[in-house]
């Protein structure tokens, strides 16, 4: 066996000083996602860390695929250079927290053909504290917090993870949501409790939850004015095939706008009853799919066939807790879909938003 | 401009690919089946032609799905075996990460081992055993798509592989 010359790596290189000169140099370095990003300056690193309070040579854990050795100064380089402000220092962290959870499912994630990418919101003090957006356009442009957050968590999941299109990022088309795709719940706007008071946290807490969502998929429910005619929109949707759900054991994630929440809610659904209803009608018919699929099936939704015996149709989830319901989104008659993948169930995480560091998983 | 390098550090090569001994190919042979679509047909050809040319044994283990890797118990059983592995095949993204690092695995235990994986997952595959510290585990490549190919097809494939395959485990010198 021979070992690798052990030689201390540099952990900082020069960059031009102008800085149109600067970000060029960093797309030759294969630095950027595509668009343009802020040299990681290393005193401006510094000053991203000390605001949070943070120490720089911490080590960090290895991301997948590609496990590197990391320090806490490099993940701010990548908080840096997506054009975060240093307040949403503990946001990322919280949520690379998530993300790294074995049950989030991220190898996976990050090396599958499928456009599969962490889908990211947040619930509690944090969505006023940082002006983040969980209302119109807030799985769209415009907002500095949501955008940022989401992409310098990409940032870190492709620079340190290592998950390159044409290299260990296979996915066959991508999606846009693998630059961001991080927002808010729209609680103010919510019939029901939060999220993460709904999972027995404190309105009070700040939280991050993460899954691994697919592009999402506008439910555009024209004319639906009750409850039963807004059913039959989601459930077609759910019954589809196609999607991610069919194969892939996580539940899908519903994004309600708050107008199609308030008319659910009118008619006396709550979260859970809206879950149970949605898992009850929610129906793949097996037989219409092609043999391989039907034999795959059998081992990725094993535990549907534990739970519910020789059906001739699969559910969109294997119980009706598995279909997580969150409200979203401005006004107009749109929800949306999105399925998932690889994940075990949607990790959720506290965070201080003074910025200790997240405990995180090694 | 002093900037932070964000990339951190690949970790360094840290094992030999496992030695390829004499006899090896005699021995019985391990194969994984990520149960893509066609991979049974592809190991199915391999087999035969492991029985004809070598006169060897196989045995297969199917995976509960792609993206998951081997268990602690078909790693065990592949070990005991004692003949060269190969995971067959990786032709998506998951597919292919885990044949990549279920041959890692099993390198890294003394055994012989090789990914069967289709084109555009080579690239890939090669730095994904570099970051598991077999940087020099062999890959097999073959054309995609294989998944709407007819099984005359994912025969001819597979038995088009074969000369590859021998020829990655019958050096007797590889090492880093």
């Amino acid at each position: 066996m021979v070992q690798a010359p052990m030689v201390e790596p540099s952990t900082s290189l020069t960059l031009s000083d102008t800085v149109t000169e600067a970000i060029e140099e960093m797309y030759q370095l294969g630095w950027t996602d595509g668009l343009p990003v802020v040299p990681p300056e290393k005193g401006l690193v510094g000053r991203f860390l000390e605001a949070a309070g943070l120490d720089g040579s911490h080590q960090m854990p290895p991301v997948p695929p590609l496990m590197r050795s990391t320090t806490l100064e490099q993940w701010a380089a990548n908080i840096v250079m997506a054009g975060a402000l240093p307040a949403y220092v503990p946001a990322v962290l919280a949520a690379m927290t998530a993300v790294l959870e074995p049950d989030a499912g991220l190898f996976s994630s990050q090396t599958a053909t499928n456009p599969s990418t962490p889908v990211l919101f947040y619930n509690g003090p944090v969505i006023n504290a940082l002006d983040m957006n969980g209302g119109g356009n807030c799985m769209g442009p415009d907002n500095r917090a949501n955008l940022t957050i989401g992409r310098a968590v990409r940032l870190i999941l492709r620079n340190i993870g290592g998950e390159k299109p044409g290299l260990n990022d296979p996915s066959t088309h991508g999606q846009a949501g693998k630059i961001s795709f991080c927002f808010a719940e729209n609680e103010d706007e919510s019939p029901w409790e939060p999220w993460h008071v709904a999972q027995g946290l404190q309105a009070t807490d700040s939280t991050v939850t993460a899954l691994m969502g697919n592009a999402p998929q506008s439910i555009f429910a024209y004319g639906c004015t009750n409850a039963e005619e807004l059913l039959g929109y989601l459930l077609a949707n759910f019954s589809a095939r196609g999607h991610m759900n069919v194969l892939f054991d996580p539940g899908p994630l519903l994004v309600l706008s708050p107008e199609h929440a308030h008319i659910l809610a009118r008619e006396g659904y709550s979260r859970s009853s809206l879950q149970q209803t949605l898992f009850d009608r929610s129906r793949i018919e097996i037989a219409a799919l092609p043999e391989p699929a039907i034999k795959a099936l059998r081992t990725r939704r094993v535990r549907w066939f534990e739970l519910h015996g020789d059906t001739p149709y699969v559910g969109i989830a294997d119980r009706p807790e598995d279909i997580y319901v969150i409200v979203a989104g401005g006004a107009g008659i749109h929800s949306v879909f999105v399925s998932t993948s690889f994940c075990h169930r949607p990790v959720t995480k506290t965070f201080d938003l003074a910025g200790a560091v997240p405990k995180l998983p090694i | 401009v002093e900037a932070v390098i964000p990339t951190g550090l690949s970790n360094p090569p840290e094992s030999a690919v496992a030695i390829r001994e004499d006899g090896l190919l005699e021995r019985s042979w391990g194969f994984i089946d990520t149960t893509k679509a066609n991979a049974h047909i592809f190991i199915e050809e391999l087999t035969k032609l492991v029985a004809e040319r070598f006169g060897s044994p196989s045995t297969v283990v199917e995976k509960m799905r792609p993206g998951v890797g081997i268990s602690d118990g078909e790693e065990e059983l592949l070990f005991k075996n004692g003949g060269p592995v190969l995971a067959v095949f990786g032709d998506c993204g998951t597919s292919a990460s885990f044949s990549v690092r279920d041959a890692a695995r099993m390198e890294r235990r003394g055994i012989p081992s090789a990914a069967v994986l289709s084109s555009p997952f080579v690239a890939g595959g090669h730095e994904l055993a570099m970051s598991l510290g077999v940087p020099e585990l062999p890959i097999i490549e073959i054309p995609h798509p294989l998944a709407a190919l007819s099984i005359d097809d994912v025969r001819s494939r597979a038995a088009h592989a074969m000369d590859v395959i021998e020829s990655v485990f019958a050096r007797a010198d590889v090492t880093v």
